[in-house]
């Protein structure tokens, strides 16, 4: 699905300078904007409103849609906007910051590997490999901003997102955070999207059983999901 | 999203940042370790008749002031680790500010 929103405020002109920077990079055919910087697009586009965004970008990759030929030095993009790389010492990853922002790569991860970092050799960062992270490439939207364009999850797949890592947090307030997220997508959600989404996924017992308690806890019926 | 909820997730989230910034910090000043101290200044002498420049780097060792010849060869690696210890340390700066700012908000600091 492609959606064009002309409005040029729709993020703070640093924010702005570096997803401009990202989609000439080529970032977006083999990524997309996550995180809480999503809801201004969501804001533009669909009318809800979630005004809590954090001092961090996420962006994730799909690493198998990056072939050999593809090699992006984004290290070299951030530093060129003027920030500065650092070594997070507890976790050996890299991260961008200016100003006190940060920048931050997630990958899938696969299995039940306890990986802290992932290296992206071709784009020369390194990502945290979080689970359930394919679920957002799942029907993507594509932005078209008024001069470059941007991917991210539809609403449908970051809800189904949402419903499953909100159960799996150990911190309190991140699960409420994704829970009231979740509230807050219901009238914009698709049914046909839902089911689609939903279709293609392969999950366990125990997931499908997150899906079910994040249902509850947001009073949205599960069968909607065609779950009982 | 009811009234107290919504202000737990708040509280929860300015925790949360903070938490982040703490060890953005601790990250930051582990940078620095690494990065070399001081400024470069050039020290002009005159040996028979002609003139010779001398870079120098200037630090502080405690109260000690220290002046370390630089070589040529030197020069532009270390003007380029001082150009990134100013980067890092307004970095430092921003992120103090922020920490100082959040350890203010009752039940979050």
């Amino acid at each position: 699905m492609e959606i064009r929103l002309l409005k040029r405020d729709i993020f703070p002109e640093d924010i702005r300078e570096l997803l401009r920077s990202l989609y000439e990079s080529g970032l977006f055919s083999y990524g997309l904007l996550v995180g809480s910087w999503v809801f201004p697009l969501y804001k533009e586009a669909f009318n809800v409103h979630y005004p809590l965004k954090t001092f961090d970008i996420d962006f994730a990759v799909d690493v198998a849609s990056l072939r050999p030929p593809k090699s992006v030095d984004l290290e070299k993009i951030f530093i060129d906007l003027g920030y500065i790389a650092i070594m997070d010492y507890t976790t050996g990853l890299r991260k961008y910051s200016k100003g006190g922002f940060e920048i931050e790569f997630l990958v899938h991860r696969q299995g039940n590997r306890d990986l802290d970092r992932a290296p992206v050799k071709q784009l020369n960062i390194t990502a945290i490999p979080l689970p359930f992270l394919n679920i957002l490439f799942q029907l993507p939207l594509l932005v078209e901003l008024a001069d470059f364009k941007i991917r991210t999850p539809c609403p449908e797949a970051l809800f189904i997102h949402k419903l499953i890592i909100a159960q799996r947090r150990n911190n309190e307030a991140k699960k409420e955070n994704d829970l009231s997220q979740c509230s807050i997508l219901i009238p914009i959600l698709n049914q046909n999207k839902l089911i689609k989404i939903i279709g293609l996924l392969k999950l366990s017992q125990k997931t499908w059983k997150a899906i079910i308690t994040s249902c509850a806890k947001i009073n949205f019926p599960p069968h909607l999901l065609r779950l009982k | 999203m009811k009234a107290v909820e919504n202000d737990n997730l708040i509280q929860g989230m300015l925790h949360e940042e903070l938490e982040r910034c703490r060890r953005m910090l601790l990250s930051l000043k582990k940078e620095l370790t690494q990065l070399p101290k001081g400024s470069l200044h050039i020290r002009e002498k005159l040996y028979k008749g002609k003139k010779y420049r001398y870079h120098y780097l200037k630090y502080r060792d405690g109260r000690k002031s220290i002046s370390k010849h630089v070589s040529k060869k030197e020069l532009d690696s270390l003007n380029e680790k001082l150009r990134a210890r100013q980067d890092y340390e307004k970095e430092i700066k921003s992120y103090r500010a922020r920490i100082k700012y959040l350890e203010k908000i009752p039940r979050v600091g």
